[in-house]
């Protein structure tokens, strides 16, 4: 008899005696007390060392393995082992169940009712060697039709795999945990690094679900990826409550061939920590950190997962808003597992700027690709906006500030009293829409169309201290400050003409430099070359588009020439901030 | 008075399983020692550096497994061995009841099952030194199905035992659990399908 009784000396020794194959399963105290300790795990190391290298034609094991709680009905657990795990290469043998319960008895005590209603599944009340002989003899020759082998066919496994089911352990606090550790997995096997996860690996191999889960959706076999090049110096943060678990070493090895990157993780507590903790401690980490990217886990504590949260409440979406606040340059991914709560859209409207999904069953390819996108994307943008924008906040807080005069003369139909005070906030929603056009993806010239934004705030500023009087078409055009009357000169390259015969214009870079040296009493020439190039950018590629100028474009430069793009579109940015507090 | 102690190191999670009203009858019992936050962990990071005197005069400790370093379970074991405290082990990662009585009584589960709705009522039965075993917490009254159907294997193995010795000790073990039982062993099949019929 090709047979393997499993037993824990609760079985008569008369009967273990007889079976040429027998092997005995204990877990007690010593095991239960080390550290590391997990009854799936000694399973599957168990059953590894003792059937994987056999071919057994049937395996006897008694419902319980315990001899200090029947109830335990430990045998049921390990038998599940035996059929979940192809390693062991006994998938579809026929198990017998020893005890004097019927099987539906047993099914009201175990967490696995159905199993033993499965194809290939036996019970047994007797407990002497010559009635497993007959089970054995009917097995071999009565069970299957002729010529069948004595086994599971592919119709009965599938069936199997139909009607049981097997929760996670509650440890795994949604689908959101479960996916959080496949995809570590799988990322980790892709970029060659899940020898450095052991305990996941171990935990995903060993454990009862993730086999019945592999079973239910096999993984398509990958082939593992290679690393790829980040250009760009940049500062990646991590915020993910499993970051020890695995995935701040999955993103090290991710980013290693890109050594300008550098990556750091939040370390806290997230399991000890509530929500305000880790929230407060984020804040502190991006201020002194000051990241261009952060890859953002949304669920990072207990409460996180309670299930009535919505998604505002989340500690994740609470950090990005955070993280806004204190510079909406800084780019963030949302790094997050399947969960019907938390949509792609809402995320975006939130601040977000970008969106991982941690899948379990994803494909590593695309998602790592994915990531690469994501994060080159987000670190180019983060060069940009970060520092426009660290100065566009200061800018507004000096015009804030800035008393701005009343106007002595209104002289048109579209302006009263309150000028000044409208002026103040026109100017602020200016940059500010200038910024947001910066930042909107969707736009196909969103730089240009920023700039033109921008230009409108000088323009704004030059209709306030300058009253313009006459017609340039008759030649009678003539410019005077609002402050005292006075005429305005007319500074260029050429020098300072204090008194401008009637008729002559003023261009716009002309009117700053006069604004400039009436309040300051003296030139600003680099302040004037600047305002020279945004104008000249205004004219001939913004308002007058046209082929001739295309490589001129910021978005071309943005895609052809990063660094002298980040340059032109800092230098206008600038120029608009420094004449702007320059105003006394 | 049994005195008892909850080591708890993640209230989010306590907060999974038992409702407000649980929560405040738990922090209410007289018997019960369950540390918070600063306390707590400042208490396991004595247990994690092998020290346990502030345990010891507790009959039953009761510590989510997960928070326990390997120094500290060796030394909640030394304690447990030493004192014969019961000791119950609960974590969200622990797949598998197990229950053990060698040296000292300890029942390992998930956190799912401790958090149960019986918890409180098994603990007062227990600071009041009525229960038995720790499996009551989790079996509740159909615990003692648990000492019938062992009991019955025990009969069956110790009728096919040859060797005197080994059938000397199972009968002392079945004595235990008839004196435990109240119920012959003629009975005990009746009374097996009693309990299961009413599940």
């Amino acid at each position: 008899m090709n047979v393997l009784l499993i037993h824990n000396d609760n079985l008569p020794t008369i009967l273990v005696e007889a079976f040429e194959s027998s092997v005995k399963f204990n877990i007690g105290l010593s095991q239960m007390m080390q550290d590391g300790f997990s009854f799936d795990r000694t399973s599957h190391e168990f059953l590894e060392k003792h059937i994987t290298s056999k071919q057994f034609d049937t395996i006897f094991i008694p419902y319980t393995l315990s001899n200090q709680n029947y109830l335990e009905l430990s045998g049921v657990r390990l038998a599940l082992h035996i059929r979940l795990t192809p390693e062991f290469r006994h998938t579809r043998v026929p198990i017998v169940f020893i005890g004097h319960e019927s099987k539906e008895q047993i099914a009201k005590l175990t967490e696995f009712p159905s199993f033993l209603f499965t194809s290939g599944i036996f019970s047994t009340d007797k407990f002497e060697y010559d009635s497993y002989l007959k089970i054995y003899d009917w097995l071999i020759n009565k069970w299957k039709s002729d010529g069948e082998m004595a086994e599971l066919s592919p119709q009965d496994y599938e069936g199997f795999l139909n009607r049981i089911s097997i929760d996670p352990p509650s440890n795994y606090l949604s689908h959101h945990s479960i996916d959080n550790e496949l995809s570590l997995l799988r990322w980790s096997e892709y970029l060659k690094c899940d020898e450095d996860i052991p305990e996941v690996k171990l935990n995903i191999q060993t454990g009862l679900f993730f086999k019945y889960k592999k079973a239910k959706n096999p993984i398509q076999s990958q082939q593992p990826g290679s690393l790829f090049l980040i250009e760009g110096k940049a500062k990646v943060l991590l915020i993910d409550d499993e970051a020890q678990k695995g995935w701040e070493h999955l993103y090290r090895t991710l980013f290693k061939t890109s050594p300008s990157i550098d990556v750091q993780s939040l370390d806290i507590d997230f399991k000890l920590n509530p929500s305000s903790i880790i929230i407060e401690e984020a804040v502190k980490k991006v201020e002194r950190y000051k990241p261009d990217v952060i890859l953002l886990d949304l669920r990072l504590c207990d409460s996180d997962f309670y299930t009535n949260i919505s998604i505002g409440e989340l500690t994740g979406i609470k950090i990005l808003e955070k993280a806004k606040e204190i510079n909406r340059g800084i780019q963030v991914i949302i790094t997050t597992a399947s969960n019907k709560a938390v949509s792609f859209e809402t995320v975006f409207t939130k601040g977000a700027n970008g969106f991982i999904l941690k899948n379990g069953d994803s494909d590593a390819n695309s998602v790592i690709n994915s990531i690469r996108y994501n994060v080159s994307n987000c670190i180019k943008r983060a060069k940009v906006l970060k520092t426009i924008y660290s100065s566009l906040d200061l800018s507004i807080k000096k015009w804030d500030a800035y008393n701005l005069p009343e106007r002595n003369n209104i002289t048109d139909i579209f302006h009263d009293k309150l000028w000044n005070v409208n002026l103040k906030i026109q100017v602020k929603d200016f940059l500010k829409n200038s910024f947001s056009t910066l930042e909107n993806e969707n736009l196909a010239e969103r730089f240009t169309m920023s700039i033109l934004l921008l230009y409108r705030t000088i323009e704004m500023i030059n209709e306030y201290f300058i009253i313009e009087s006459g017609d340039f078409r008759n030649n009678t055009i003539q410019y005077n400050f609002d402050i005292d009357n006075s005429r305005v000169p007319k500074i260029n390259n050429n020098g300072i003409n204090q008194n401008p015969s009637i008729g002559t214009t003023l261009s716009t870079k002309e009117k700053i430099s006069a604004i400039y040296y009436k309040l300051n009493g003296k030139e600003n020439q680099p302040l004037f070359d600047k305002i020279n190039r945004l104008t000249t950018y205004r004219n001939k590629v913004a308002i007058h588009p046209s082929k001739r100028f295309k490589e001129e474009s910021l978005e071309y430069l943005f895609d052809n020439d990063f660094q002298k793009f980040n340059k032109n579109l800092q230098e206008y940015f600038t120029a608009v901030f420094e004449f702007m507090n320059s105003l006394k | 008075m049994n005195e008892i102690i909850l080591i708890e190191d993640r209230p989010g999670r306590q907060k999974q399983f038992l409702d407000n009203e649980q929560f405040d009858m738990l922090c209410k019992k007289s018997y019960l020692n369950m540390p918070q936050e600063e306390i707590c962990r400042a208490l396991i990071n004595e247990v994690n550096s092998n020290n346990t005197s502030s345990l010891l005069r507790f009959s039953l400790v009761m510590i989510h497994r997960s928070s326990l370093n390997r120094n500290g379970l060796k030394a909640i074991e030394d304690l447990c061995n030493v004192q014969k405290m019961d000791l119950i082990l609960f974590s969200g990662g622990l797949s598998q009841l197990i229950y053990a009585k060698e040296k000292y009584q300890s029942l390992s589960l998930n956190s799912k099952e401790f958090y149960n709705n019986h918890l409180i009522s098994f603990l007062d039965k227990y600071s009041q030194e009525k229960t038995t075993s720790l499996l009551e917490l989790v079996y509740q009254s159909n615990w003692k199905l648990e000492l019938l159907m062992r009991y019955r294997l025990l009969n069956t193995k110790e009728m096919l035992e040859k060797d005197e010795i080994v059938k000397i000790i199972l009968e002392e073990e079945m004595k235990q659990i008839e004196k435990i039982t109240k119920i012959s062993s003629d009975s005990v099949n009746s009374e097996i399908n009693k309990i299961i019929t009413s599940l």
